[in-house]
């Protein structure tokens, strides 16, 4: 492609300007301020447009003309392979204002292409145009504190600085995940899982806890409630048992006459059974009354006559029915009988027979009644007295008997009271511990936290975990791709430089210079068959060999020869001599239009 | 008859990325007891719970003893378990309106209409060829698995042509869709109330058998709303923001927002910052970054450069990683991250 003409409406410092270009070498020399770089600018923006947004040199604000209201843009007529183009650039306020006319000139026919004119007409994008058809100032320019290598793979790369990119997608990892040791978004979000994990267990265990106190609430209401039931029974009972007990319990009348009773049973006891002795008293006291005082001669039996009277009587009543003579036998023998018994001679006196039954009065009444010195007529007399009053004390004793309430009654309702009481007690108890462990299991159970607000966040953050963990992998595997590209580029490419700029080199320089690059853009030239760091040369002999590794690449993206090369001061650090070899090295870029803008007069090879 | 046909309600799921888990479980409920009123109020005789009604493990004692209050409000209920089980089925056998279906075929006529089900994923293949039901009554099969993969409960769909039934009731996909195979008709009902952004339309299917018709009854407390927004026109990031907050000003918060950025652009639209701007707006939100740098990445990939080498190694990738590899290296290369 070659620039026939720009016209300029206005851009930057330069309003309605005209140039004219021809196909070989144009020189522009003019002082500093001129519009020399806009006038580069104007070039690129015709080819490549505008960013609206943003600043620096591709930005529409930079160009902006300050004191007119006139719009950027303007017309640039070139020429590709013998047809003629025009394109037309206007920027307006707005994009909607922009127009761009990429069209043939002799027909005025749009050209059909979704590509910028840059792109159509040069092949290249505009990263690429940058590196290959314009060299400012900088392109060649080495300070001293510029490393060569990165400064050539920044321009090989198209990258800055291919290790600060690596830096920033290391900090973009590491943010995500540290290479070493524990921390980053994703270790953070591990480490929450496994707490939710653990806090999802803990509350599952909780729930089935929670059921099971639900369960045993249920059972403790329905025991509280038979429990409830038994206490109201035992109160009714209570109630019932406190109204017989004051029924039965004793007045001051019945306090005494009990009293009474027990003592009169006592006494009563004491006597025993003092019907029986008094009844056996009064027998022997009859006995005594018909017992005489003298004894009495004691009657003989005759046995023998005895027997034969009995047979005879015994023979003869057996024949009583037979005859009358036998009946005459029988009276015979019956008036017999009062001869078997006579008088002895001999009489026996029982001593003391009633002595005897007296003293067996006095043994059984004395059981009963004091009988000391005293005659049988007395203690009759008194056994009798001390009888009526046993028998007057038992009246009395029944009487009185009838009056009071038996102790054993009252004694027995004491008794069931106290039970009940006890009872009432022991149901109480039971109450306060079932409330108890209600109270326990309530407050166990409301204090469970839901497990299903623990899933949510258990969901989020496993969710959150995966994609922190996918953009580690993404950026990884940037990573990876990039670091393998800078390594594509320079096996690829480097060796293709290295080997053109040897031969540009060894063109315009006495000595037979060889560049030697190494993978990582490491450069050494070698000459008279040592070889040293290119950082060990001169400054000049590094801009000329920049310039060459420039021209090299320009070659390659252009593949084959640069059409166009816009030099904007580029060789101005340059001494006369390595100058003139810079420029040596551009006048034998055949078919290229170079358009040399400086503010020097020199032209070295160039005139 | 009609019948209800629902499924995969997952009572008492764990829900992420909504605003309040809580209470959205407390809405999946509430759906399932408008079926409900729908059934009482439609003259519906029998609902069909073709599996998944709870979420498994996850599910309360207190969600169980609703959905048996629901339950036992209205019709007769005839319910899988479903991939999901879960001890809540035990409370419901309590139901005296609730049937449920086994491993073997289970027979249910009802006027008649037969609804016959079983749980898949053991001996299928035996099953079905004891599968037999009635040649004179409407018949509907009940199954809860998947026509498409082997996931869960392949169903083959030979086997379902081959079994002449009038109606297959299908749970597992919880998007809506009606299917034939051969002459046998099929649906999966969808989801009485959407839990997630992939559920389509909520709602049920209602199943006339007098008619032989089938319909799906939209239903739902909370839709989600699918919004794209290409944000090519895009020349910063903050422009990227707006169009998007325009186009979203229409949504309901109380919906949820499935929001997906499209288009080449020229700016690095950082999906996150605009998640940050929308988050608390809606129900719930998801967004998906689904822009592409706006380079001819073919034109790209034949530059000399660091930039146009990697373009020429990620277009070896697979392509659902390649656009994120692209969207974070130019960012890189650009100094954007």
């Amino acid at each position: 492609m070659k620039i026939i003409s720009m016209h300029v409406n206005a851009f930057g410092k330069i309003r309605n300007a005209d140039v004219r270009l021809n196909g070989g070498l144009n020189v522009l020399r003019q002082s500093n301020g001129y519009g020399k770089t806009t006038l580069a600018n104007f070039i690129r923006a015709m080819l490549y447009g505008l960013k609206r947004g943003g600043k620096g040199e591709y930005s529409l604000s930079r160009w902006i003309p300050w004191n007119t209201s006139d719009n950027v843009g303007g017309t640039m007529t070139v020429e590709e392979q013998g047809k003629v183009y025009v394109i037309e650039r206007v920027y307006g306020r707005t994009s909607r204002e922009d127009v761009l006319r990429f069209y043939l000139k002799d027909t005025a026919s749009p050209v059909q292409t979704d590509l910028s004119p840059g792109e159509y007409l040069l092949g290249l994008t505009a990263e690429s145009y940058d590196r290959s058809a314009y060299f400012p100032q900088q392109a060649v320019e080495m300070s001293s504190n510029d490393n060569f290598g990165a400064r050539l793979a920044g321009v090989v790369q198209n990258t800055e600085n291919f290790n600060s990119v690596m830096d920033k997608l290391r900090a973009y990892k590491k943010e995500l995940r540290y290479e070493r040791g524990n921390g980053g978004e994703i270790y953070h979000l591990q480490q929450r899982q496994r707490e939710l994990y653990a806090e999802a267990q803990n509350r599952r265990a909780a729930e089935e806890k929670r059921i099971q106190a639900e369960k045993r609430l249920e059972q403790i209401a329905e025991e509280k409630r038979a429990l409830e039931g038994q206490e109201r029974q035992n109160a009714a009972e209570r109630e019932a048992l406190q109204v017989k007990a004051a029924s039965l319990r004793p007045t001051q009348e019945q306090t005494e006459s009990q009293l009474q009773l027990r003592q009169l049973a006592e006494k009563i006891s004491r006597h025993g059974n003092f019907a029986q002795d008094k009844a056996e008293c009064d027998r022997l006291a009859e006995e005594i009354a018909a017992t005489p005082d003298t004894a009495q001669p004691q009657r003989r039996v005759n046995v023998p006559l005895l027997v034969v009277a009995i047979i005879l009587a015994a023979a003869g009543a057996a024949l009583c029915f037979l005859s009358p003579w036998t009946l005459l036998g029988v009276a015979a023998g019956l008036a017999c009988l009062p001869f078997c018994f006579k008088k002895s001679g001999v009489v026996t006196l029982q001593a003391g027979e009633k002595e005897h039954l007296v003293t067996q009065f006095f043994t059984i009444a004395s059981k009963h009644v004091q009988l000391d010195d005293c005659d049988f007529a007395s203690a009759e007399k008194r056994l009798q007295a001390a009888y009526a009053e046993y028998l007057s004390d038992r009246k009395l004793a029944e009487a009185l008997g009838r009056l009071v309430v038996p102790q054993g009654d009252v004694a027995e309702a004491e008794r069931q009271l106290a039970e009940n009481a006890e009872k009432g007690k022991m149901l109480a108890e039971k109450l306060r511990e079932l409330a108890r462990e209600e109270g326990y299991l309530r407050s166990a159970a409301s204090d469970v936290l839901p497990v299903a607000e623990v899933y949510d966040s258990l969901k989020n953050v496993s969710e959150q975990l995966a994609q922190a963990e996918r953009r580690y992998e993404i950026a990884q595997t940037v990573a990876d791709l990039l670091t393998k590209a800078q390594d594509n580029l320079s096996t690829s490419y480097l060796p293709v430089l290295r080997e053109r700029c040897t031969q540009l080199l060894c063109g315009v320089l006495e000595k037979d210079y060889k560049v030697v690059a190494d993978r990582n853009f490491g450069i050494s030239l070698t000459a008279e068959g040592v070889t040293r760091p290119i950082e060990e040369f001169s400054r000049g002999t590094q801009e000329l060999v920049m310039l060459c590794f420039r021209i090299a690449l320009s070659e390659l993206l252009f593949q084959g020869k640069t059409p166009l090369l816009i030099l904007d001061d580029a060789l101005v650090n340059l001494d006369e001599k390595n100058f003139d070899g810079a420029t040596k090295i551009i006048s034998r870029m055949g078919n290229t239009q170079v358009l040399y803008l400086t503010c020097h007069d020199r032209k070295g090879s160039l005139a | 008859m009609k019948i209800i046909h629902t499924a995969d309600v997952h009572l008492d799921s764990p829900l992420a990325g909504v605003a309040d888990g809580k209470l959205r479980r407390r809405e999946l409920l509430h759906a399932l007891s408008n079926v409900a009123e729908y059934a009482k109020n439609n003259g519906v005789q029998a609902v069909i719970v073709a599996g998944d009604l709870f979420d498994e493990n996850s599910v309360s004692s207190e969600t169980v003893k609703q959905t048996a209050q629901i339950i036992s409000s209205v019709a007769e209920w005839f319910i899988l378990r479903g991939n999901h089980g879960g001890k809540g089925y035990d409370v419901l056998k309590n139901c005296p309106n609730a049937h449920f279906f086994g491993e073997d075929w289970s027979y249910y006529t009802r006027g008649g209409v037969t609804i016959v089900g079983r749980e898949l994923g053991v001996k299928d293949d035996v099953y079905w060829q004891k599968f037999s039901p009635p040649k004179d009554t409407y018949n509907v099969l009940v199954l809860h698995g998947d026509v498409a993969d082997d996931s869960y409960g392949k169903i083959d769909k030979k086997v379902i042509a081959a079994s002449k039934v009038d109606y297959v009731a299908l749970g597992h996909r919880h998007e809506f869709s009606a299917m034939n195979f051969g002459t046998v008709r099929a649906c999966y009902c969808g989801v009485p109330e959407a839990r997630g952004f992939d559920e389509g339309k909520s709602g049920f299917v209602v199943l006339d058998t007098d008619k032989n018709q089938i319909k799906f009854v939209e239903s739902y407390l909370r839709r989600v709303e699918k919004i794209a927004v290409d944000v090519s026109a895009a020349q910063t990031p903050m422009q990227a923001e707006s169009m998007v907050m325009d186009a979203v000003s229409g949504v309901s918060p109380q919906n949820y927002l499935d929001l997906t950025l499209k288009g080449k652009v020229r700016c690095t639209v950082d999906a996150r910052m605009i998640r940050e701007r929308l988050d608390g707006r809606f129900f719930a939100l998801r967004i998906s970054d689904k822009t592409a740098p706006d380079v001819d990445i073919a034109r790209v990939a034949k530059e000399i450069s660091l930039r146009g080498e990697f373009v020429r190694l990620a277009m070896q990738l697979p392509e659902e990683r390649r656009d994120e590899v692209l969207r974070l290296g130019f960012a890189a290369l650009d100094g954007e991250l």
